[in-house]
């Protein structure tokens, strides 16, 4: 080639390969050569990095309903209560509380020594001004429901406080763990659209810094906190998308503390690199999985037809299957953790014989020998929804389809968006089965999901559960205060819902988060490990953001 | 023709099953029946569609785009704060996708069916046929872990904020790399195969057999009188492609971390945000007009054929 523009596109190439060049300059620095497996002195400072595959949408936090808002205002707000290690309730913003009437009446003596991020102290009147909004038709909150059922709120003094209910209402303890909003801020405010959404002041460990949209929330710790300013200086929220690049974060230490899968867990965070950098930890999640049944269905109206459905599906295949074994068999609606648990409650064997033999008493078999049971002419078959996105759903539904077949029967799986799934299905109770799962309150009562009153639609009893022996238990769990009361008739209440099998219980997963290794003073117990998060440390010769 | 386009969005989106009010109270055992009733209300959600529909037109007349319902921002600003990253990284692919993909058609219609042609033909087709997320996925492993040499995801770095200007431009275009890199590489095959066959059609006229007959060398045939040709549909393309350009896929945003239109759009869909929705069709119904103008007009300007009439 000759001509002119041979002149400038030697140029031009080498200008190319420069600016492409350019930016891959800088490599990753991967190992510093610190020992992370040193223990240290408490000190102050650093910065914890962690993710979130959504971004918050507000840090009002009536107002939010997703778990990442959640997170954010647990760090920045305190409620009148919260758990403890042993999940036993305790004193936040509150020091004490007096329970009356058997109660019915419930006194708070609050601390006198907090102050908000500005510098206001709190009182008695912020409770009221939360309390105000959560029953306010105005406020877009899910969560007025446990308060409507107040009659009464005194402000006795600055810091006493005197709610009274209806009736006894033994979650309103626990309904206390509610975040307390600041009424000097925010009380000319419109909850929905205010810019202390994004802007929050709390009273919390930690204070609000920025938002960056859909990328971070920054925080950094509250020197004035009344329980001790927390020795982490900083909480940066990332906000990364996808799983799959989250677990490659992990990999350049780019995160530091996050929820991983059983598969991570198990097989890829065995190596070098993850032993020298990060701790994992195991504990039992609080919510279980399990296929519900639709009760208006004449197939499984019979009580002998669900039991045989639970002795033909093998549970712990199906944990080491879904969840390589990080997980336990679920025996009923509460948590191993939680103290309406009956450990007595044994879960059924796998049993495939005794499966048969009493669907045969139900009348089923197969009569025309095509593998498939039936019952007056009628195939047994049945269709599983479950909803997109849940991987773990998924492999189960697939599992028991498999384990069905052995004993004659026909599973359908069909996968459906969420809202869809809801709204058309569930709550208009166009399902036959559905997988699903529970994330449950740490107040055991559930009420809401196994009550007879409770089958309206787009109400929690979508199976269509009816028992009056279990509603008037779970009407007296409601009112009475006595834990060691409340605990027998939630055993007992656990003990019949497994026997009745409304749903086929599946398991409890484990939770499984992993830390980045220069974070001292982790202790799991029955809460987990986030409940000691303030007393976290890095040894100074650890930190890595310094600032 | 904007009123139609947000009638028929407006009617698909409320057809779609399922109101925000789902997302946001997701089977949550402490939302009660009658909060989700409220929130119902409060939206304006019970009100029938076409009052819905006359109040949002009413208001988007006065430029009014609404608050979203997931977070009460207003729309207006969810977008704006969006579409600078997403115009980045699109208007940078198509320019590398055009400095790229013409040199690619150029050559190989000039070598047609040489061993050089086919192999660029494969070239291409590998990258359109691979799927991006994958090649992103392989990228950013063996870039960002094995190597270092790259950023896992996001646009900024963590400590962006306490970094010189240089260092924040370098740090940006760190992280632009392999997003611009995966997205440019599947868009090379149409314009490349396109350019190639658009010459190929322009090197059998007879305007070019003229040109050789009067003896001007192979180069300026090529450049000069061939491709001035070839290149005209290409500004069609690029008018039509306008609205494109504040569109982003949520699959590849998601994996690099980019806070980008695909997610907004995408999010805004699942939790069925109305004010966003609407919004976002509106303004690419808007720019699909825009552009097919622009691209009539530049035709017009830039082939004479068409302004004298042919």
């Amino acid at each position: 080639m000759q001509s002119s523009h041979n002149n400038y596109i030697r140029p031009l190439i080498y200008i190319a390969a420069f600016l492409f060049a350019l930016p891959l300059s800088g490599c990753a620095i991967r190992d510093k050569g610190i020992d992370y497996s040193q223990d240290g002195a408490p000190d102050y400072g650093d910065a914890i990095v962690t993710a979130s595959i959504a971004d918050a949408t507000t840090l009002i936090p009536i107002v939010a309903s997703d778990s990442a808002s959640h997170e954010i205002c647990a760090l920045i707000y305190n409620g009148l209560i919260r758990y403890d290690k042993d999940l036993n309730i305790t004193g936040e913003l509150a020091r004490s509380w007096d329970i009356k009437e058997e109660g019915r009446i419930i006194v708070f003596h609050l601390r006198d020594d907090v102050k908000w991020h500005d510098g206001m102290p709190f009182t008695a009147e912020d409770v009221f001004f939360t309390y105000q909004k959560l029953i306010d038709p105005d406020v877009r909150t899910p969560y007025g429901g446990d308060f409507k059922k107040i009659e009464s709120f005194e402000i006795i003094d600055p810091y006493t406080i005197k709610i009274t209910y209806k009736e006894p209402f033994a979650p309103a303890l626990s309904s206390w763990g509610m975040l307390i909003m600041p009424k000097h801020i925010l009380e000319i405010e419109d909850l929905n659209t205010t810019k202390y959404g994004r802007s929050p002041i709390g009273t919390g460990p930690y204070k609000f810094v920025r938002w960056k949209s859909g990328q971070r929330i920054d925080l950094k710790a509250n020197e004035g906190y009344f329980d001790g300013k927390p020795y982490i200086d900083r909480y940066i929220y990332r906000i990364i998308p996808d799983t799959a690049t989250m677990f490659l974060e992990l990999q350049v230490e780019g995160v530091d503390f996050m929820g991983i899968a059983p598969l991570q867990y198990k097989r890829q965070t065995e190596n070098e690199f993850f032993k020298k950098h990060y701790n994992k930890f195991r504990y039992p999640s609080f919510g279980y999985t399990y296929l519900g049944y639709n009760l208006l269905n004449d197939k499984f109206k019979d009580k002998r037809v669900r039991k045989a459905l639970n002795l033909a599906v093998d549970k712990q295949e199906l944990i080491d299957g879904v969840l390589m074994g990080l997980g336990r068999i679920c025996t009923g609606p509460f948590v191993p953790e939680s103290w309406a648990f009956d450990e007595k409650v044994m879960p059924d064997p796998y049993d495939l014989h005794a499966a048969k033999e009493l669907l045969l008493e139900a009348g089923w078999s197969d009569s025309d020998g095509d593998g498939v049971i039936d019952k007056a002419g009628l195939p047994f078959e049945f269709t599983v929804l479950i909803n997109q996105g849940n991987d773990s759903r998924k492999y189960a539904a697939e599992i028991i389809q498999h384990q069905l077949s052995r004993i004659g029967i026909k599973v359908k799986i069909q996968v459906m968006e969420w809202s869809v799934l809801l709204t058309e299905f569930i709550n208009k109770k166009r399902f036959e089965a559905i997988l699903m799962g529970w994330g449950l309150s740490r107040d055991p009562d559930c009420y809401d999901i196994w009550h007879s009153s409770k089958t309206r639609e787009g109400e929690f009893n979508f199976i269509s559960y009816q028992n009056k022996q279990v509603d008037s238990l779970l009407e007296q769990g409601r009112r009475i205060f006595d834990q060691e009361k409340r605990a027998d008739i939630y055993h007992k209440i656990h003990a019949m819902l497994y026997d009745e099998q409304p749903y086929m219980f599946l398991w409890v997963a484990d939770s499984l988060p992993i830390v980045h290794k220069r974070f001292k003073g982790i202790e799991p117990a029955a809460a987990g490990i986030g409940y000691n998060f303030t007393k976290w440390y890095v040894p100074a010769q650890q930190q890595k953001y310094r600032r | 023709m904007l009123l139609g386009i947000s009638l028929i969005s407006f009617a698909v989106i409320h057809l779609a099953p399922g109101s925000p009010v789902e997302s946001m109270t997701t089977l949550d055992p402490k939302v009660s029946f009658q909060a989700r009733e409220k929130l119902i209300a409060q939206y304006g959600l019970d009100r029938p569609v076409y009052v819905q529909y006359l109040d949002w037109v009413r208001r988007i007349v006065m430029l009014d785009f609404g608050t979203s319902y997931r977070d009460g921002q207003r729309v207006i600003v969810k977008i704006a704060e969006r579409i600078p990253v997403t115009l980045l990284i699109n208007i940078l692919s198509v320019i590398l996708i055009l400095l790229i993909a013409i040199p690619i058609g150029v050559t190989s219609a000039v070598r047609s069916n040489s061993l050089y042609d086919r192999s660029m033909t494969v070239f291409v087709f590998i990258g359109f046929a691979m799927p991006g997320f994958w090649l992103a996925l392989m990228l950013v492993s063996f870039f960002g872990i094995k190597l270092g040499w790259l950023p896992v995801q996001g646009i900024v770095s963590l400590d962006f904020d306490s970094l010189s200007f240089l260092g924040k431009t370098l740090d940006v275009s760190r992280h632009l790399v392999l997003p611009v890199f995966v997205s440019c590489f599947g868009g090379l095959a149409g314009m490349s195969r396109y350019i190639r066959n658009n010459m190929l059609e322009v090197l059998h006229k007879d305007y070019i057999r003229t040109a050789r007959a009067k003896g001007l060398d192979e180069k300026t045939v090529v450049y000069k009188h061939a491709l001035k040709n070839a290149i005209l549909p290409v500004i069609t393309i690029l008018g039509l492609s306008v609205p494109g350009l504040i569109g982003g896929s949520v699959i590849f945003e998601s994996i690099f971390g980019i806070p980008g239109m695909g997610r907004l759009f995408y999010e805004s869909v699942m939790g069925r945000d109305y004010p966003v929705i609407m919004a976002i069709l509106v303004v690419g119904a808007f720019l699909t007009l825009i552009g097919n103008l622009l691209a009539d007009i530049s035709y017009s300007l830039a082939d004479p054929r068409i302004r004298y009439g042919k």
